[in-house]
């Protein structure tokens, strides 16, 4: 009996030797690997100060190669015309190669050569709760790394829609560090933060797949080319309240969609490959399609399915905000083509 | 007297249940009130005695050119720093703190201790974001 219980008690402490060993360890990982990646990049993320007029704008941006080509927000430059970064303890002047709002993606290049860089990584891989190390400049303290995990993807915030879905996460954003990179475990840049929530509890980070179609435009043209064709939908229908669809509720004046046939209350199902399903998918559809480029829009109208070519043309300098549209223009019962005016 | 321990303790009691009769008090309160007017007569002739000190010393033949002196002095003072903060002010007129060194493109970056602090980024202008869906 006396065998037993000193084995029992034996047992017990082992059991709790090993949970508090496995406990430390689980911290002592994830510090560690925070650490690790911190320790990689952290040469690469920049502080920024931008002249916008009479006023400094700040912020954080981050190397994307070794020729000095940086990456940063664009609530950062804004409308600057002059920008700098401190780059090994001097102070660099850095040219504004362009900029682009709808995304919030700003695109810098340093006159420097070898410049340490953070690699792109894939963030179609991410998912609900994968890590993310963010790093940035909190006002003018030195770099500092941030550890979270995503905890959205969303187009919509608030009454506003993002131009593409926008990876949301519980990072912590202090003034200063929009701009920084959000990097997956292997140290590579999976989203940019462009944008901060409730005080800066939680942020929105663009994807890097989104901002690298940014890039290719930025570099080709020096401005981003948003593609158009002039639907404007809405995810609810009077008749059916709870589908989980998108319909066609206005065709703007003067661009392809005006004369190629769809009608307003079209259920739309494709756009290119992309199957339909949602507003997101809607907005990424629109976000990824290349000016110039013709792409078939399927929809269904009654029990019919018809495919349109649309040719995409650029998004006109618009702002479709709620006192120049109606917000969820309701749906005709009768179905017939109902062109508006693009607001100007 | 022998006092034992008994007594003694009775006697300890008896003085704790003692109190002071009524001439005690009236004579406590004269006091405080004669205490207080004299502190009130001593502050009086403190101000007092400053007043006329510096009047003295002021008002004197010999101090009176140091005392015009003096305040030309202030106001002299006064004007050569008004001037020296517009002066700032004027070279502050590049506020991103450019400062050129020579013919290199590089640009000094002024620490922000020594300006007004910028605007840090918090993300928070939605510029971009519409408000509705459409492609």
């Amino acid at each position: 009996m006396t065998k037993r219980l000193r084995f029992n008690l034996l047992l017990a402490g082992a059991v709790c030797a090993l949970a508090a060993a496995v406990h430390a360890t689980v911290m002592d990982s994830l510090s560690g690997e925070v650490q690790q990646i911190f320790n990689k990049t952290s040469g690469a993320v920049v502080k920024i100060r931008a002249l916008n007029l009479d006023q400094i704008l700040a912020g954080t941006g981050f190397f994307i190669d070794s020729h000095g080509t940086l990456l940063t927000a664009y609530d950062v430059v804004l409308e600057s015309t002059r920008a700098s970064i401190e780059y090994d303890g001097k102070a660099v002047e850095a040219k504004i190669i362009g900029r682009d709002a709808r995304s919030g993606v700003a695109l810098l290049k340093a006159d420097l050569e070898n410049t340490p860089f953070i690699p792109l990584g894939d963030s179609d891989k991410l998912r609900i709760a994968s890590g993310l190390v963010g790093i940035g400049y909190a006002y003018n303290l030195p770099v500092s790394p941030s550890f979270g995990i995503v905890t959205g993807f969303d187009v919509r915030y608030l009454n506003s829609f993002f131009a593409t879905t926008h990876v949301r996460c519980n990072i912590t954003v202090s003034p200063g560090q929009i701009g920084g990179p959000l990097l997956n475990s292997s140290g590579e840049v999976v989203a940019m933060m462009v944008f901060s929530v409730d005080g800066g509890r939680e942020c929105y980070g663009i994807p890097i797949k989104s901002v690298s179609r940014i890039v290719a435009d930025l570099k080709q043209y020096g401005a981003a080319r948003h593609g158009w064709v002039g639907v404007g939908v809405v995810d609810s229908h009077p008749d059916k309240p709870y589908a989980h669809a998108v319909y066609v509720s206005q065709l703007y004046d003067q661009t392809p969609a005006a004369d190629c046939g769809l009608e307003r209350g079209d259920r739309v199902i494709a756009i290119g490959d992309r199957r339909i399903s949602s507003p997101q998918d809607i907005l990424d559809a629109a976000f990824f399609a290349r000016v110039g480029a013709t792409i078939p829009v399927r929809v269904m109208r009654k029990d019919q399915s018809l495919t349109f070519n649309l040719k995409i043309i650029e998004r006109p300098e618009l702002r479709l905000s709620a006192t120049t549209l109606p917000r969820q223009a309701p749906l005709p019962a009768e179905t017939g083509p109902v062109k508006v005016s693009a607001p100007q | 007297m022998n006092l034992n321990e008994q007594k003694l303790q009775q006697l300890l009691r008896l003085k704790k249940l003692e109190t002071p009769g009524k001439a005690y008090f009236s004579g406590f309160l004269a006091e405080f009130h004669r205490y207080q007017r004299a502190e009130m007569f001593r502050k009086a002739s403190h101000r007092e005695s400053l007043r006329s000190w510096l009047r003295e010393f002021l008002f004197a033949e010999p101090c009176r050119a140091f005392a015009v002196c003096g305040g030309m002095a202030a106001v002299v003072a006064l004007c050569v720093i008004g001037a020296l903060s517009l002066f700032r002010d004027a070279a502050d007129g590049d506020p991103a703190g450019y400062a050129k060194t020579g013919a290199a493109s590089n640009v000094r970056l002024v620490s922000d201790s020594e300006r007004d602090a910028p605007r840090y980024s918090t993300g928070q202008t939605p510029l971009s974001y519409d408000k509705t869906i459409a492609f």
